[in-house]
Formats: C-alpha cells, sequence, structure tokens
C-alpha cells in the first residue's frame, strides 16, 4: 500500500472516528437473501445458514413492538455511526417463508406453531487488529417463545449469535453486518421452533402395562 | 509529498489522549453502582487479535525469566499475590485481575454486594513505531465486562471498555516510554472501575 493510498484510508478512518456530526444508518432488509449472503461474504462473515426447510405447519407470529432497536455501539472506533434495526422485517419474512402455505396465521387463530418475539438486541464494536487493519464484531441477540401444539404451552427460547467480519468499507459496512448476522439469528430462532416441531410430531412412548 | 507533510505534523502535534469509552451494554441498576465488591475476576482472550496478546506475553515471560522468577502457565492459579512490581512478568489473564482488585481497594470497593466480572479482551495493540512516525499510530486495550452477582448468578451489567492512546511521532512514542501493556490494564481497570463505583473523579489523562 502507498503512503498516500494509507493517508486515504487513515483520513477516511479519522473521519468516521472523529466525526461530530452523527451518521445515521439503517439495516437494510428490502434486499434479496442472495443480496444478504453476498454482503456476508463481503464483510468474511461465513458460512451464512440456509434457510430452514419449510415447515408443516401453520404458523403464527407475534411481535413486541420494542423488537426493532438502535444498534449498542462499544469502542471508540466508528462511535458516532448511529445504526437502526428494523429486525421485525426479517423476522417477518423469514417465518412467511417457514411457513407451511406462505401466508403467517394470526396469533390464536388455529396455528399450529406460534413463534413469539419479545425482544432483540444487536451490540457491535470495530477494534483495530494492526495499522489500518481492523475487525467489526456484531452481535445479535433474540430473546421470545415457542409453543407447538394444542396444548401451547409455551417454551422460552434465547439465541445469540456474533461475528467478526473484515470490515468491508470500514463504518459503512456496519449496517450491513448487522443485517447478515440478524439474519443468521432469526434462522437460529426459526430452527429451535422447527425442532419444537419436530419433537411434537414424533410419536409418544406407549406406557409399558 | 507536501499534503504527506503536512498531515504527519498535524497528527504529530495533535492530543495523545485520542479516545477513552465505557459503553454500557446492559447498565448496571442504582442499587448496584457504587455498593458492589469484586470477589472474583476471570479474563478470556479473543481469538481475533491472539497474535497481538502472544507477542507481548512472551515479551513478560521474558522479563519473568530475566528476573528469576518460575514461569507461569496461563490456565494455572496464582499461590502466593505477587508483588506489583511483578505484574509485568505475569500472562494478562493473571496480571489483570490483580491490577482490577488493587484499583477496586484504592477507590473503596471493599463493601456490598458481591459481584464476579468476566473480561474478555478482544483488543490488544501496541503502537507500531514506523507508522507512529510517518503518519500516527495509536496503543489500544478492549474488551466486554460481563459484572455476574455472585449469589444469584444473574447478569447485572455489561460494559464495553476501550482504552485507545494515539502515538504520534519520536515525541509521542518517548512520552509512552515502556510497559505499554500494563499500562492499558491499569487504565481499563480505573475506567471499569469508575464504572461500577459510580465516581465521578477524573482520571489522568482525561481532558
Amino acid at each position: 500500500m502507498k503512503v498516500g493510498h494509507k493517508l486515504a484510508a487513515l483520513t477516511i478512518a479519522c473521519v468516521a472516528f472523529a466525526s461530530s456530526t452523527e451518521a445515521k444508518r439503517v439495516a437494510d432488509y428490502s434486499v434479496t437473501d442472495a443480496e444478504l449472503i453476498k454482503w456476508g461474504q463481503e464483510q468474511n462473515i461465513n458460512p451464512l445458514s440456509a434457510l430452514p426447510a419449510k415447515s408443516v405447519s401453520n404458523v403464527a407470529l407475534e411481535i413486541s413492538p420494542s423488537v426493532d432497536h438502535q444498534v449498542v455501539r462499544g469502542g471508540v472506533f466508528c462511535s458516532a455511526w448511529k445504526i437502526d434495526n428494523p429486525i421485525s422485517q426479517i423476522i417477518r419474512s423469514i417465518a412467511t417463508q417457514w411457513d407451511s402455505d406462505g401466508t403467517l396465521a394470526s396469533p390464536g387463530a388455529g396455528a399450529d406453531v406460534t413463534l413469539r418475539i419479545d425482544q432483540a438486541r444487536t451490540f457491535s464494536r470495530c477494534i483495530g487488529t494492526g495499522e489500518l487493519v481492523g475487525t467489526c464484531i456484531t452481535r445479535v441477540s433474540i430473546d421470545g417463545s415457542v409453543s407447538v401444539g394444542s396444548g401451547k404451552e409455551s417454551r422460552p427460547v434465547n439465541v445469540e449469535v456474533e461475528f467478526g467480519g473484515k470490515m468491508s468499507g470500514f463504518c459503512a459496512g456496519m449496517a450491513k453486518s448487522t443485517a447478515t448476522v440478524s439474519r443468521e439469528a432469526v434462522i437460529a430462532f426459526i430452527k429451535a421452533a422447527a425442532n419444537d416441531e419436530a419433537k411434537a410430531a414424533e410419536p409418544k412412548a406407549q406406557p409399558t402395562p | 509529498m507536501r499534503f504527506a507533510i503536512i498531515a504527519a505534523i498535524t497528527l504529530s502535534v495533535s492530543s495523545p489522549a485520542f479516545g477513552k469509552a465505557v459503553k454500557p451494554v446492559q447498565p448496571l441498576s442504582a442499587e448496584y453502582i457504587g455498593k458492589t465488591m469484586i470477589v472474583e475476576t476471570k479474563v478470556t482472550l479473543s481469538d481475533v487479535t491472539r497474535a497481538n496478546f502472544d507477542k507481548l506475553e512472551a515479551k513478560a515471560a521474558e522479563k519473568r525469566a530475566e528476573a528469576g522468577l518460575p514461569v507461569v502457565a496461563k490456565d494455572f492459579a496464582l499461590g502466593e499475590r505477587p508483588k506489583p512490581d511483578d505484574y509485568s512478568t505475569l500472562p494478562i489473564v493473571q496480571m489483570f485481575p490483580l491490577m482490577l482488585e488493587d484499583v477496586a481497594k484504592e477507590r473503596g470497593m471493599t463493601s456490598g454486594k458481591a459481584v464476579r466480572i468476566a473480561v474478555e479482551f478482544d483488543s490488544l495493540k501496541t503502537a507500531n513505531a514506523g507508522a507512529a512516525i510517518l503518519f500516527g499510530s495509536n496503543d489500544q486495550l478492549a474488551g466486554l465486562v460481563t459484572v455476574t452477582d455472585a449469589e444469584s448468578g444473574k447478569i447485572i451489567g455489561e460494559y464495553y471498555v476501550d482504552v485507545l492512546n494515539q502515538r504520534n511521532g519520536l515525541l509521542g512514542l518517548a512520552l509512552r516510554g515502556s510497559g505499554v501493556r500494563e499500562k492499558l490494564a491499569a487504565e481499563f481497570s480505573k475506567r471499569l472501575v469508575q464504572t461500577l463505583s459510580g465516581s465521578k473523579k477524573k482520571i489522568k489523562g482525561d481532558s
């Protein structure tokens, strides 16, 4: 890397670090799943999970209004960047794709599986690992519950997913990594629900006489 | 070239205090602020910058050998409490808890609800001399701190502590001196204890 290039990179880093103007970004879920996977590859977040296999159930989804949140930023680098994570969008999208007929039921309207999302959080920090080299680490947590079958007894489900990327685009890449890591967390949540669904479908052991 | 010289001069005269931050991920509630004592500190090192840690741990081991002290394995519990002068010869997983306990005692955190501290360091970087002279460099120690109520086992707080000291030019490196890892760990401890104790007292280096 030439000195001029290093200076340019340093200037960008300094502006990103020291800017008094808060830069606002939003994790964009309007893109296709293939695009989200491509973003993950750009950020060195690999391998990304495949979407869960289609459910055999009619799925209902309840999302608390507080689920959409702002990313908590740790550390000094990129601290001026504020990122909103409207994670309910990707929760709704992946849950819809998982549903047997691709149409979510209203909660309590005869659904076989009910997903309840109470809270979600994103924590991200960028650190230097060498001269003008760094990484951003993003952690997404989702708290909620899953109920399967007629009894509708719900089981709490908490997932936490963390990835360190290669900081492509430096601070500007954080919104993309927030979106890709959120996708992973949502898939982990749905997979937990799929496990519960599979367990409920297993034939119950007959009591021995 | 002219731009490079101007940039280097500008950075060389800028403040050495580049940035320090304690960001709450999950802040302690008021019932804990200033009312806790640390009963245990555990340190883990993230794989992200493992090479940087290893380099400085090797230097500490060299110092220990030069001082004629017995070798300490990273996963080995210390018997007798080492003297503060010998902290610099210990691996960071053993050195940091001692430093934190010392700072907590100094700041009067000796009674109250018992808490356990878990620190996951994910950055330890020292300024590169060549880069410091050319366009500035920095020392950094950053990590995620989890505070757990020792009685209930419940996580009561989470903070991200980042100590980043800019080093510009030969003067910046000269002012820094030696024992960079220890200085960063001491400052990390002070900032953490300040947060846990709710102290408003300024820390040296703050503007």
